[in-house]
């Protein structure tokens, strides 16, 4: 492999990295703080609807199965931040130069590329059984 | 005139719906002794003379029945059930309960790039920018791989086409069915004081003679067509949503207002009578037929959101709602070379 197609599958792994680093987090960010704020409607549903509410079942049902639609989305995209940390290390590994090309780049980019970022997402809430 | 949505939490409701009760109660016993007192063409109730005289000879036809009196008092106690009607109606929740909850569905709203009040937003883009412009980025880089969790990434990355827009559709629903439920308790806490307030002016004004009659409005009936109209037509906007919420919109079509038929969404009632005793049947009547709009407005509510519920859940339109988890999401350490290799054709 020369120095152009080094230089070429560096892009490609900092592509993925930045992937990995900045947009999905961003996107699994965007779901799991709506998953909160539907969780968040579970502490508060009890001061509103009385017990005997003909309307609490069903807007639970529903409200439950958002909650659960956002977490399970949240948890599939850091799933996928997960994998392509995990591959871009797998070849970066294999690769010392590609690699440094890589150290470099990622050392000239801002904070949120530096370190991995889908360990540190929060759990998705699921609903109270 | 009292009403339901003044100041004041659940226990200052309660109080001034059982104060009003009691005014009600007052209102009974005056219209009462005023019949009893003007000799009036009945005679007493057996019972009510027992708790006016402590007899019970069916005889007892009139005389004055002074405030303070043991016949007042026998009265009161006559009429100590009109209380009890209206007690349950201090258990009404305060609208003002429901405002967090509204406020974090619009939180969610606005997470994807959507507005509360539009959350579609003129043309979507705000919320196609949020998701689907990173998530396509993303398909773009991955998809430049090889091997099965590269090619099958848009199986994944695709639906966020259109899936946060469902999402955002889920919050408006939540947000708009519990602003219908809110709005519901807004009106019932007026009516039930527009109730006793019509019995009040009714048994003031009765004569034995022409009777009363005494209309009054039950804005519950109102409550909940905004709800009705706007979440079948909000959801039928959506690119993919309007196929999932097919049946939401039958029910929506079947419940929204219809042309003039908007007049029935504030229904006039009456109370009547010539005497005490039709006047309170009839404010019982009105009580009970209240409590029965009530139910029927919160089972319109009750039917869009099960039908939602059924359309969320059903096979046809799971993958509109969640994207499938991608091979990619469970890759293996071991697997890397095989199911995302490097991309091919790289200029040498």
């Amino acid at each position: 492999m020369g120095k152009y197609d080094k230089d070429y599958f560096a892009a490609d792994l900092e592509a993925l990295l930045r992937m990995a680093r900045i947009k999905l987090p961003d996107m699994a960010d965007v779901y799991l703080t709506a998953n909160h704020h539907v969780s968040d409607t579970g502490d508060r549903d009890a001061s509103a609807f009385t017990m005997t509410s003909r309307v609490y079942p069903a807007w639970r049902d529903l409200r439950d199965e958002f909650q659960r639609i956002l977490g399970k989305t949240a948890d599939n995209i850091g799933g996928v931040a997960r994998a392509l940390e995990m591959v871009v290390g797998h070849y970066a590994d294999a690769d010392d130069e590609a690699a440094a090309i890589l150290e470099e780049s990622v050392r000239d980019s801002g904070p949120k590329m530096r370190s991995p970022r889908y360990d540190k997402l929060s759990a998705p809430e699921m609903p109270k059984e | 005139m009292d009403t339901g949505t003044e100041s004041g939490g659940g226990d200052a409701f309660a109080a001034r719906v059982m104060k009003k009760a009691r005014e009600v109660q007052h209102a009974a016993v005056q219209s009462r002794a005023y019949e009893i007192g003007d000799g009036g063409p009945t005679t007493l109730d057996r019972g009510e003379e027992l708790a006016m005289y402590g007899t019970q000879t069916g005889k007892v036809t009139g005389g004055d029945v002074l405030p303070g009196s043991r016949g007042w008092k026998g009265l009161e106690e006559w009429y100590s059930w009109i209380p009890s009607i209206f007690e349950p109606f201090t258990k009404l929740p305060d609208p003002a309960s429901f405002d967090p909850i509204i406020s974090s569905f619009d939180l969610v709203i606005s997470q994807f790039g959507g507005h509360p009040d539009d959350p579609r937003g003129k043309r979507g883009d705000r919320i196609d920018s949020t998701i689907w412009g990173n998530m396509d980025s993303v398909a773009n880089n991955v998809m430049k791989w090889h091997g099965r969790a590269a090619a099958t990434f848009d199986e994944f990355s695709d639906p966020f086409q259109y899936i946060p827009h469902n999402h955002c559709a889920l919050a408006h629903v939540l947000s708009q069915s519990t602003k219908a439920n809110q709005q519901i308790f807004k009106s019932a806490r007026d009516d039930i004081f527009a109730i006793a307030d019509a019995a009040i002016v009714a048994l003031g004004g009765q004569t034995s003679s022409g009777g009363t009659d005494v209309s009054f409005n039950l804005t519950v009936v109102a409550a909940v067509a905004g709800f009705v109209a706007a979440v079948p037509s909000f959801g039928a906007t959506l690119p993919i949503w309007f196929a999932a919420v097919a049946a939401g919109a039958a029910v929506g079509a079947e419940l929204a207002p219809k042309g003039d038929n908007h007049k029935e969404n504030k229904l006039t009632a009456n109370i009547r009578g010539n005497t005490t005793d039709t006047i309170l049947d009839s404010m019982v009547d009105s009580v009970k037929r209240f409590e029965r709009l009530v139910e029927q407005e919160e089972d319109k509510i009750v039917r869009i959101l099960r039908s939602n519920l059924e359309v969320v859940n059903s096979k046809n339109s799971q993958a509109d709602i969640v994207a499938p988890r991608p091979d990619l999401a469970n890759l293996r350490s071991g697997e890397i070379d095989s199911k995302m290799g490097p991309p091919l054709g790289r200029p040498n």
